[in-house]
């Protein structure tokens, strides 16, 4: 399936993606900046671990973002863990964007992407995100997309020598349609947003 | 507004303006502290200052703090 919108898309993983997933995940600058722990990752275990999520979708979904701009490009991956047909709701979690595209709102739209198929094509009712409270930019992002801060996890992730603590966001339905129905997913609509919880995350845990 | 003046406003886009010794021909997007959230905050702050709608491809195709204050001037 593809997702087609603004300056990417979403794709599912093919195998002769691992070469570009393994060359960010030995990225440990990448890697910093996720709530996931760093390790060095063969060429063969990333090959393995592509053509895993290749052939199981169901609790979780990995997508290739590219550019649309025609060179179909990949320039990162993001996914939906621990899908929950039950009570409707998953994790929106792992989205890696190749540094040469971070000063793009590449990563802005493949998350707008990634809303929309759980939303409106898994049915879901809520999306979960977590990130490094020290990390202010996906602060702002999950902000700014909707997402509202649930709490805080102390010290619950191990990186760079230190524990860290997690911040824990969420959306739901709800708020995303009413968003969506105010245009509140245009791109200065988004923008409008940024300013105000830039001053806001300062006074905030 | 001058140059200087929006050169000076300009710093606000940042999240952390501290040392950061913005001119009129620096080129921002090769700055360590641009990121896809300071494209945002470019196109918040032309809305808020100037009322004017600038868009993630018009960032894209300037380079310099001077080229983006012509680009808003102009729209």
């Amino acid at each position: 399936m593809v997702m087609d919108k603004k300056s990417v898309y979403l794709r599912a993983f093919k195998e002769e993606d691992a070469i570009l997933i393994n060359k960010w995940r030995n990225n440990i600058d990448i890697m910093s900046l996720t709530c996931g722990r760093f390790r060095y990752v063969s060429e063969e275990m990333e090959k393995s671990w592509v053509h895993s999520k290749i052939m199981n979708n169901v609790q979780e979904e990995y997508f290739a973002i590219c550019l649309s701009d025609g060179s179909n490009t990949m320039i990162g991956y993001e996914c939906l863990r621990n899908i929950d047909y039950f009570n409707r709701s998953a994790y929106a979690a792992g989205i890696v964007i190749d540094p040469q595209y971070k000063s793009e709102t590449y990563m802005i739209d493949a998350f707008v992407l990634l809303m929309e198929y759980a939303f409106f094509h898994l049915g879901l009712n809520r999306l979960v995100g977590r990130c490094l409270k020290i990390h202010h930019n996906s602060r702002i992002m999950m902000e700014m997309l909707g997402f509202s801060l649930e709490g805080l996890e102390r010290e619950s992730v191990y990186k760079n020598h230190q524990y860290m603590d997690v911040c824990v966001y969420s959306i739901l339905y709800n708020d995303y349609i009413n968003l969506c129905n105010n245009d509140g997913y245009t791109p200065l609509a988004i923008a409008r947003r940024v300013g105000k919880i830039r001053k806001q995350l300062k006074n905030k845990i | 507004m001058e140059i200087n003046e929006f050169v000076e406003k300009f710093a606000e886009v940042f999240d952390d303006a501290d040392g950061l010794e913005l001119k009129p021909d620096t080129y921002f997007k090769e700055l360590d502290k641009f990121s896809s959230l300071t494209a945002l905050s470019i196109i918040a702050f032309a809305d808020e200052n100037f009322d004017v709608t600038i868009t993630g491809k018009d960032i894209r195709g300037v380079k310099t703090v001077k080229e983006l204050f012509d680009l808003i001037s102009n729209k």
